[in-house]
């Protein structure tokens, strides 16, 4: 039987907005892969998908720094240095290791999210990516990183 | 246990040493790899999903074995002097044409990130 979100620590509520607001960012990275010409898939080639197309790093407008790493893309804020990476090739599915980077980024900020703030505080970075495992393991984010969206929404309006 | 530094100075190329395997891309981020390389020594880097989410690569070519995913974790772990628990994933793809991978350079040619705004190539 599926959990529901609701029915879990209200930790676990305030990860799911935090990884909510991390792939929403997650698409700005998104928008600069595909405009530097380079399809989603080939970037899961490595240096191979992007090599001969673009530079390894260069900027992006007037606020954001972009570097290609392997089968990924950087962007970092010029001024905040907010830290976005993603991996290639699924737009909807985050990375456990850059989300905790960004949430990292996010409490130094002062981001109010108090209860991620102390499990971090308290447990460390593995167990914000046990909190992960676990809504995996109870289906409200999918084995491949992608949150299920009906589950986050049915779970806040109950 | 002494914990690990990048001394001012310590290039890419410094850290690697000897290897046989290239690198693809010329810039890295230091404070990702020595973050990596901290956690590393303490058995705390998490290999497996790294891994899973993208797995260490190598384009094998007429030219060498070059990685095309996996530069920071292959540096950290040189600096760390641990050895990769991982499986690489060896792939042909220019294998067809003259086998030469034309990303291909060497260590020397590596270099640190600066988080200035000269980003520009």
């Amino acid at each position: 039987m599926m959990t529901r979100l609701a029915d879990k620590l209200p930790v676990y509520l305030e990860l799911y907005e935090a990884l909510a607001h991390f792939v929403g960012q997650q698409q700005l990275v998104v928008r600069v892969v595909l405009e530097q010409g380079i399809a989603l898939a080939d970037l899961q080639r490595g240096v191979a998908g992007w090599h001969g197309k673009t530079a390894q790093r260069g900027t992006w407008g007037a606020d954001w720094r972009f570097r290609f790493h392997g089968g990924g893309c950087e962007l970092k804020h010029r001024r905040t240095g907010e830290p976005i990476d993603w991996i290639a090739p699924d737009p909807l599915s985050f990375s456990a290791h850059a989300f905790i980077y960004h949430l990292q980024w996010r409490l130094a900020q002062g981001h109010p999210l108090p209860l991620l703030q102390a499990w971090l505080n308290q447990r460390g970075e593995e167990a914000i990516l046990a909190l992960i495992d676990d809504l995996i393991a109870d289906g409200i984010i999918s084995p491949e990183r992608r949150l299920l969206p009906d589950m986050g929404f049915q779970a806040s309006a109950a | 246990v002494v914990e690990i530094t990048i001394p001012e100075g310590v290039t890419p190329a410094d850290i690697v040493g000897q290897t046989d395997l290239l690198p693809g891309q010329e810039w890295l981020d230091k404070e990702a790899v020595l973050g990596y390389a901290q956690q590393m020594q303490k058995g705390e880097f998490p290999w497996q999903r790294l891994q899973d989410e993208q797995p260490f690569a190598v384009e094998v070519g007429t030219n060498g074995r070059v990685i095309t995913q996996g530069h920071h974790r292959f540096v950290a772990a040189r600096l760390a002097q641990v050895d990769l628990p991982i499986t690489i994933e060896y792939r042909y793809d220019y294998w067809a044409d003259n086998a030469v991978v034309p990303f291909a350079k060497t260590w020397d040619q590596v270099k640190w990130e600066q988080d200035d705004d000269q980003a520009g190539g």
